[in-house]
């Protein structure tokens, strides 16, 4: 093996007729050079993520990215927080998707600034989709930054957006079990909502067996049952946005 | 199968081609890879995105090596290079 600043080895002298199956065999061993590295694969978009965390901190933004399979009701959660708890303190949502901007109008409201992302095909957000929306969001007075991702449970999971806290979203229809089969993405929650649970009596929906799969796989997370629509659990997550804000009450 | 390992495929080609000119030049032969099992990416998929992107790179023929690793670890970690 030569070492890594070596110049160039001459190139092996060629073979002769007879000699071939030898002389490939000296080449495998003698003309391989192997070299060791630590390269870390998303390292662009880590970087970026790190330069969004930064300027979060320094506008003292709380920022949230909101993931979980299409349809479990990240929008309609933000729909509900916006009214209550974004009439308390100023929000602001990032919303991606692959095509359309009807999650931005549905939570467009004049209290909240909204930017949609279209990711054009791409399943999942990166810390530069979200560098740019930022960039183009008017942020002064934002506390809260709401990300919701693309509904997606697989490839969320691998990017860092710079948020503070990720928010796992885990919708009664799914089933109890599918925490055990998404394991990256709900080992990265910081808080999993179980949310729809007022449909749990009607798709005799085990909430115990669910909270216990949530656990065992999201060990470090803050664990919610909540409904948008019947508004169960609703003021434990906004507690949870106030605690992770430094708002306690009095 | 999920798509963003094309994404990343594409990352580890770059970094693997990068790493393989600053270290003295040489055709590529084999890059390995170490994928966390809470990585978020796929080694299967992985290996499809490699058939589809290598042959277009200057990694055409080389071989992709995928070793196990626990957590979150995504990392180029080696290189073969034709003296």
């Amino acid at each position: 093996m030569n070492p890594p600043d070596a110049p160039a080895a001459s190139p092996p002298a060629p073979a002769n007729a007879g000699e071939e199956a030898l002389d490939s065999f000296h080449l495998i061993i003698g003309g391989v050079r192997t070299v060791e590295t630590r390269v870390p694969l998303l390292d662009n978009n880590d970087r970026i993520a790190a330069a969004n965390r930064a300027e979060f901190a320094g506008r003292r933004i709380l920022a949230l990215n909101l993931v979980s399979s299409p349809g479990a009701g990240k929008t309609a959660l933000l729909e509900r927080t916006l009214e209550d708890f974004g009439r308390e303190v100023k929000c602001g949502v990032i919303v991606g998707d692959l095509e359309t901007d009807r999650d931005a109008r549905r939570l467009q409201r004049a209290h909240v600034r909204v930017a949609q992302i279209t990711t054009g095909g791409c399943c999942h957000l990166d810390a530069g989709m979200v560098a740019r929306a930022v960039a183009a969001l008017d942020l002064r007075d934002v506390r809260v930054l709401f990300i919701e991702n693309v509904g997606n449970l697989v490839c969320p999971a691998a990017f860092d957006l710079g948020e503070a806290l990720r928010v796992v979203l885990l919708s009664v229809p799914e089933g109890e079990d599918k925490p055990l089969k998404y394991p990256p993405i709900f080992n990265s929650a910081d808080i999993v909502l179980l949310t729809k649970c007022d449909l749990s009596v009607h798709l005799e929906f085990d909430e115990e067996a669910a909270l216990a799969n949530i656990r065992r796989m999201a060990p470090r997370a803050q664990v919610i049952a909540v409904s948008a629509r019947s508004g169960r659990g609703m003021n434990e997550w906004q507690s949870a946005l106030r605690s992770a804000l430094g708002i306690h009450p009095e | 199968m999920s798509v963003h390992e094309i994404g990343i495929m594409e990352s580890a080609l770059d970094a693997a081609l990068a790493q393989a000119r600053s270290r003295g030049g040489g055709r590529l032969r084999r890059i390995v890879l170490q994928v966390g099992n809470l990585s978020g990416a796929d080694p299967d998929s992985l290996r499809f995105a490699f058939t589809a992107l290598a042959p277009l790179s200057e990694a055409a023929g080389a071989e992709l090596d995928i070793e196990p690793a626990p957590g979150r670890e995504l990392n180029l970690v080696r290189l073969e290079l034709e003296a």
